[in-house]
């Protein structure tokens, strides 16, 4: 069941990226500038694996905060936007899957692991909104949440 | 258009804020601006918010009574038995154990510590283990059902109580109760739908945010009732004024706003003004009532534990909340105090980091002989059929010993229990590892959001789409998490 002030037009759930490119494209355009030769490829191009400093507390985050977005823009049934958020958490998950498989070690197959299923359940809602199923995507969405969640029970820092 | 209705939404229209929803609109005393209807035809009457709605699909529960343990009790020293803990007692924790978890609590990690004055037995058919701090809830045994796997965030009290009774670790989120009445409205118009009880002299610590309605309307937050015979403060009628000259005035002012009624028939604001005076003086009567222990038998105040000094005073707050789930209220939250005359500061809350044998021996007594009669007397009247009780605390506490005698919390792996309508009687789900510091299988674990997700269905109520939209945000009660544990549902 849904409430929302009937006196106050409904917002559009932003987009956090285009929200970002939208305020501070400039500035990010000029730090680019300045952190290209120190390779500044963004987590929607192809990760460096050999950079750790890649997946870092801010990408986290940015993950995380694209993930509450996409919760939303599904509740509100902003199929466009969820769509975005959809698949810019596929690129991320991507990244960090490739991320763990460079690292290596005893302890990153669960990693790895969680961040296939996240990827996958990704593209999962991806094709569910495709076919306007919101309450399929809202409960995919909610296992997304619950995996980002169980991986860092175990990895509390990069 | 009313003179009334043309100052406030003509303002509105002028200022482009959407006239056309406007019109469907209701201004509630307490409750803001509630729309007639949502999004999935389920109606909410603005002069009316607390009316009986539809769940979404049959639900078993129609009452919660929600135990909070405050000061987090050691489950592994009254449900959770651990051979292993026993035969480790004095070691220091193998490596195997803490992986994964980051040991940052103020006592860090010390030797293995497992009580030798601890007596274990299994009770019931279905052969559950209790300690002997709580031998009269172990006589119910076969009507629990144990989640062994509870796991949560945060190592603070007050981070870790808001998650416990809102899902999220700072103030703002409505409280378990909050949604439910949102959900479900009120069953008894007399009676508020969530009332918050108490034992000891002052408020439970976090205070108001742990039933607070958060972003929801402040109609549906929770109203906590005063230890005693006077539950609200000022509900009383002052001693100087007789009840008639109370009802005379009630009835002139409704009078008086009857003529604006029938002049402004649409204004709801008007109308719900008139309603909420009349609850008021309607609750005058029925609250002190609900709460009035003194039509109870003898035999039901011993069933309580009102005949012990330890247990006392939190049995009239168990005896209470029987009294409220059976007059029609929805959500009852208790949350443990400490009996009267205790001065030891350690004894005050289940926060044993020092003497867990002094300080689990008073708390288990104050509660121990007061639940078992809160499941004996439900099961006798029918109302465990329709009433589900909850044993939640905000976390555990370490298998490890803190000061020598004492433990620190642990949100790793706990037990929570419930017993009641909706759930399977004498089953246990989850499990923690061999000395009960973390959730032995990870899948299993069942976080405060699920354990809210799983109550919220089987009151009949879908958590993905228990949905407020607060400032364009799609909220529920499980923020963005929750998973409904079927395997617990009956």
């Amino acid at each position: 069941m849904q409430h929302q002030s009937p006196l106050l037009p409904k917002p559009k759930r932003r987009n956090q990226s285009q929200f970002i490119l939208r305020n501070f494209g400039f500035l990010l355009l000029v730090a680019a500038v300045f952190l290209l030769p120190g390779n500044a490829s963004s987590f929607s191009g192809k990760i460096n694996t050999e950079d750790e400093s890649k997946i870092d507390t801010d990408f986290m985050q940015s993950v995380e905060d694209t993930g509450k977005s996409l919760v939303d823009n599904i509740g509100i049934r902003d199929a466009d936007a969820s769509v975005t958020d959809a698949t810019e958490l596929e690129t991320m998950f991507a990244a960090v899957e490739e991320f763990y498989v460079a690292k290596g070690g005893d302890d990153v197959a669960e990693a790895i692991k969680l961040s296939r299923k996240s990827r996958d359940l990704s593209k999962a809602i991806i094709e569910q909104l495709g076919r306007q199923g919101f309450d399929e995507a809202t409960a995919t969405a909610t296992e997304l949440q619950r995996t980002c969640k169980a991986c860092h029970n175990f990895y509390k820092d990069v | 258009m009313s003179h009334h209705q043309f100052s406030r939404r003509d303002f509105l229209l002028k200022s482009g804020m959407g006239l056309g929803a406007a019109a469907a609109a209701g201004f509630v005393p307490g409750a803001g601006f509630i729309p007639a209807a949502h999004a999935d035809g389920i109606v909410i009457d603005p002069a009316n918010p607390l009316a009986p709605r539809a769940t979404h699909h049959p639900g078993k529960i129609k009452s919660i009574i929600w135990l909070h343990m405050n000061g987090a009790p050691s489950t592994l020293d009254l449900f959770d038995y651990k051979p292993e803990l026993h035969k480790l007692n004095g070691k220091p924790v193998p490596d195997s154990f803490t992986k994964g978890i980051k040991t940052s609590t103020q006592g860090g990690v010390s030797t293995l510590f497992a009580s030798d004055k601890r007596v274990w037995k299994q009770y019931g058919e279905s052969g559950a283990w209790f300690s002997d701090l709580v031998p009269n809830i172990a006589q119910h045994a076969d009507k629990i059902t144990f989640i062994k796997s509870s796991v949560t965030v945060g190592a603070t009290h007050d981070i870790s109580i808001l998650k416990l009774n809102t899902g999220g670790v700072t103030p703002g989120r409505p409280s378990l109760g909050s949604w439910i009445i949102y959900a479900l409205g009120s069953a008894n118009p007399d009676l508020p739908p969530y009332v918050v009880l108490y034992n000891g002299d002052r408020e439970p610590s976090g205070g108001a945010v742990n039933w607070s309605s958060g972003f929801l309307p402040a109609v549906f937050q929770g109203t906590a009732f005063l230890p005693g015979d006077s539950p609200i403060l000022f509900l009383d009628t002052p001693a100087q004024r007789s009840a008639a000259q109370h009802r005379a005035s009630l009835d002139l002012l409704n009078k008086l706003n009857s003529f604006n009624t029938s002049r402004y028939p649409s204004d709801t604001e008007l109308l719900a003004r008139r309603q909420s005076y009349e609850l008021a003086y309607r609750m005058q009567s029925a609250a002190p009532e609900a709460v009035d222990l003194s039509k109870e038998t003898e035999a039901t105040k011993k069933l309580y534990g009102l005949d012990d000094k330890v247990s006392e005073t939190y049995g009239q707050t168990l005896l209470k909340a029987r009294r409220l789930v059976e007059r029609g209220v929805r959500f009852v939250q208790v949350v443990s105090g400490f009996p009267e005359g205790v001065d030891e500061q350690n004894y005050r809350s289940w926060d044993a980091h020092r003497d867990i044998e002094g300080n689990h021996g008073t708390q288990a007594k104050m509660v121990d002989k007061p639940i078992a009669g809160l499941l004996a007397d439900l099961k006798d009247r029918g109302l465990l059929d329709s009433t589900l009780v909850v044993w939640a605390s905000e976390f555990g506490r370490t298998s490890w010993g803190e000061s020598g005698t004492g433990r620190d919390h642990n949100p790793w792996g706990y037990t929570q229990w419930v017993a009641g309508a909706g759930f399977k009687p004498g089953f246990t789900y989850g499990e923690t590892d061999a000395i009960g510091l973390q959730v032995a299988d990870k899948e299993k674990a069942v976080d405060t959001y699920d354990l809210h997700a799983t109550i919220l269905w089987a009151m009949g109520l879908d958590h993905l789409k228990t949905v407020f939209l607060s400032n364009g945000r799609s909220e529920r009660p499980t923020v963005t998490f929750g998973k409904v544990i079927q395997d617990v549902l009956a």
